[in-house]
């Protein structure tokens, strides 16, 4: 009879024992959980930081773009209009009228370049290889203006490029 | 309030295997839970028609169910888990293999109690190992984002609670035959803990990714 008594001690202590071990897999679950939470939070800051930081050379990159390019052909424009406001012969007129036509297509091709350049949907709709051949195509072009306007000068085939 | 308790535990065995052929359309029979989703509903069926209504002695079934029940276990398990945990199933399945042959010297005709122990026992010792595995390897990984809904968390919870609320029971048993007239008090315990780990075995395949 006491064993049979100090037997079931055992069962009812071993059993309720067995079962809180059991149960504590809520309790793992939880903390698994928290710890995933942690980790995506600590994930988002550095995808935000990285995303900021590309943002912030981008922008860095386009203001250089500007202030190197088209900020010294729009000053070099200025100069040319000042100095046609004061000249009267009229050979000089037209010659400064040219240098100014050609200084604003360097200044819009430069802009066109930088607004190419800053135009991300085209590498997502035609691939990286297209958006690559497209960021070469506008020098391409000054390339060949510059060969065109060597030949017509020199007369002749000059070293070719 | 038994007899309630024990016909909702017996025939929620049938939810798991009805709820998975119900939910998955194309790949059937290819998730690691599902041998033990088949054998819950088999052991479901057998009781009723072949212990209820045919009243077959039950001492056969016993063994057979033991040897299936951890084939099945292993099966999921060693499925789970990475292949570096290899030699753990291999040591568990050369102890039950010797275990189970062990146990067929303790049964009778007449009782085969001590030898479901000393299966239940080796089948128990798996489970906890292989969860507590399961779990190192889960927060090793950490692939799984949302756990609640991860249908592997539910059948793991599910049969590691279920051995342990019933570890107890299952090695006590022979002893608490004899010793005490109110036996099926004690086996409640066991018909909760089944009813328990089939509705979390139901929830686990509603949760599975429907194909």
């Amino acid at each position: 009879m006491e064993n049979g008594q100090s037997l079931e001690w055992v069962f009812w202590l071993g059993t309720l024992m067995m079962s809180f071990l059991a149960v504590s897999v809520i309790f793992l679950a939880v903390f698994y959980q928290r710890k995933v939470f942690e980790i995506t939070q600590r994930e988002t800051a550095v995808s935000i930081k990285a995303a900021l930081k590309a943002e912030e050379k981008e922008r860095n990159r386009v203001a250089a773009d500007l202030h190197d390019g088209i900020s010294g052909n729009l000053s070099a424009i200025l100069n040319l209009v000042r100095l046609l406001e004061v000249t009267e012969k009229k050979e000089a007129v037209v010659e400064l009228t040219k240098e100014i036509k050609k200084a604003l297509e360097t200044s819009l091709n430069g802009v066109q370049r930088i607004s190419y350049n800053l135009d991300a949907s085209f590498i997502r709709k035609t691939g990286l290889a297209s958006g690559i051949k497209r960021f070469f195509s506008p020098n391409t072009k000054l390339v060949r203006y510059s060969r065109t306007r060597r030949l017509s000068s020199a007369g002749t085939p000059s070293v070719p490029f | 309030m038994y007899s309630i308790l024990y016909y909702i535990a017996l025939y929620a065995g049938l939810l798991p295997a009805l709820l998975y052929f119900v939910s998955k359309k194309q790949k059937l029979c290819t998730e690691a839970i599902f041998p033990f989703l088949l054998l819950t509903a088999l052991a479901t069926l057998y009781e009723q028609i072949g212990t209820e209504w045919l009243q077959l002695n039950t001492s056969y079934w016993t063994q057979v169910y033991s040897l299936l029940e951890f084939v099945t276990i292993f099966y999921f398990y060693i499925s789970s888990l990475d292949k570096k945990y290899k030699i753990y199933f291999n040591v568990y399945r050369i102890v039950f293999i010797l275990f189970y042959i062990y146990s067929f010297s303790y049964w009778s005709e007449q009782n085969a109690l001590l030898a479901k122990t000393i299966n239940k026992t080796v089948i128990s010792l798996l489970v906890f190992t292989a969860t507590f595995l399961w779990f190192k390897q889960l927060f090793e990984k950490v692939e799984i984002k949302n756990l609640w809904q991860s249908a592997d968390f539910y059948f793991v919870s599910g049969l590691f609670i279920y051995y342990a609320s019933t570890f107890c029971l299952f090695i006590l048993s022979s002893f608490l035959l004899e010793t005490t007239s109110y036996f099926y008090d004690y086996w409640m315990i066991n018909v909760v803990a089944t009813l328990f780990l089939r509705a979390l075995l139901s929830f686990g395949v509603w949760k599975m990714d429907k194909v």
